[in-house]
């Protein structure tokens, strides 16, 4: 699928672009992250047009998150109100706060350091009840960030995109399991102490 | 008290130990890919290239490579090479197979 996407990313441009972000967002497995590298090489070759490409890829990953988001919204509540009467209801509740209380780094880092988790935050934001302007704040400035990083490391390293992209995406993934691994360490380590105290 | 947490959330536990194994595996993987970055001289060209990417990588000149796609070389379209050779009902293994001739050629004529 990834060969045939790069394939037709030079016919398809900027729609594709989008488009991939879009999906990506959602958590359908699209190689956005390749994709805009490689559009960042067509434009080093002269084949697409940068600020083109550089706006649909921001207007699909905005355009991803608040989908997620209200996807989290509409269809969360009554989930986490079900969950919240099962034993686990405690835990929801913790996760809730956890998320309300690291608001700004949980969606800032999530579009572009560890933005494997990113489409997942969209969903719990939304199911959260996290104000709409403390979501989108953030996420536009991640976005920007994340767009901006890998259509700019396409043009620089335009003759690596495969390679940069492989690198890019078992990294992005190693440091999301890094961050769940963290988080659930904690939470884990706090439950056995207070257990034992 | 480790098998106590265990008891106590079962189903969290599981998932810090597969979060720690994704955390090694794709980091491994990371820096596999890392260390290939630096192979750059042994990379083949590939169907998704458009021919201007490939000139512009593989410092190949924009006539033998017009010439392979016989396509004159003020006109080259911004689509792949290999759709290229679809739509000019030729074996895509064929044209790459003379492409990367002309890159092993350019090379060589470089070193």
């Amino acid at each position: 699928m990834t060969e045939t996407l790069l394939a037709l990313l030079p016919l398809w441009g900027a729609v594709l672009v989008g488009l991939a972000n879009f999906l990506a967002c959602m958590a359908l497995p699209i190689p956005a992250s390749l994709i805009m590298l490689a559009a960042g090489a067509f434009v080093a070759s002269d084949d697409l047009s940068g600020p083109g490409v550089w706006m649909a890829a921001l207007i699909g990953a905005l355009a991803g998150d608040q989908a997620g988001y209200l996807i989290g919204r509409i269809g969360g509540p009554p989930v986490l109100a079900r969950l919240a009467r099962r034993r686990s209801g405690r835990l929801v509740t913790r996760a809730t706060d956890w998320l309300h209380m690291r608001r700004v780094p949980a969606i800032f880092f999530s579009r572009w350091l560890v933005s494997a988790l990113g489409p997942y935050v969209n969903i719990a934001a939304g199911a959260a009840r996290m104000g709409w302007a403390g979501f989108t704040l953030p996420g536009v400035v991640g976005e920007v960030i994340w767009v901006s990083l890998y259509i700019g490391l396409g043009f620089f390293f335009a003759a690596d995109v495969q390679d940069l992209g492989d690198t890019l995406g078992n990294l992005g993934l190693a440091l999301a399991g890094g961050v769940v691994a963290v988080t659930l360490g904690r939470f884990l380590w706090r439950a056995m102490r207070e257990r034992s105290e | 008290m480790i098998r106590t947490v265990w008891k106590r959330h079962p189903m969290l536990s599981v998932l810090f130990g597969l979060a720690l194994i994704a955390t090694l595996v794709f980091g491994v993987r990371a820096l596999m890919f890392f260390w290939t970055l630096s192979e750059r001289a042994g990379r083949p060209v590939a169907a998704w290239m458009t021919p201007r990417y490939i000139v512009w990588t593989y410092g190949i000149e924009t006539d033998t490579l017009a010439r392979i796609l016989r396509l004159p070389d003020d006109d080259i379209p911004h689509a792949a090479v290999g759709l290229i050779a679809q739509e000019q009902g030729r074996p895509v293994h064929e044209v790459m197979d003379e492409i990367a001739a002309a890159v092993q050629a350019a090379r060589d004529h470089g070193e």
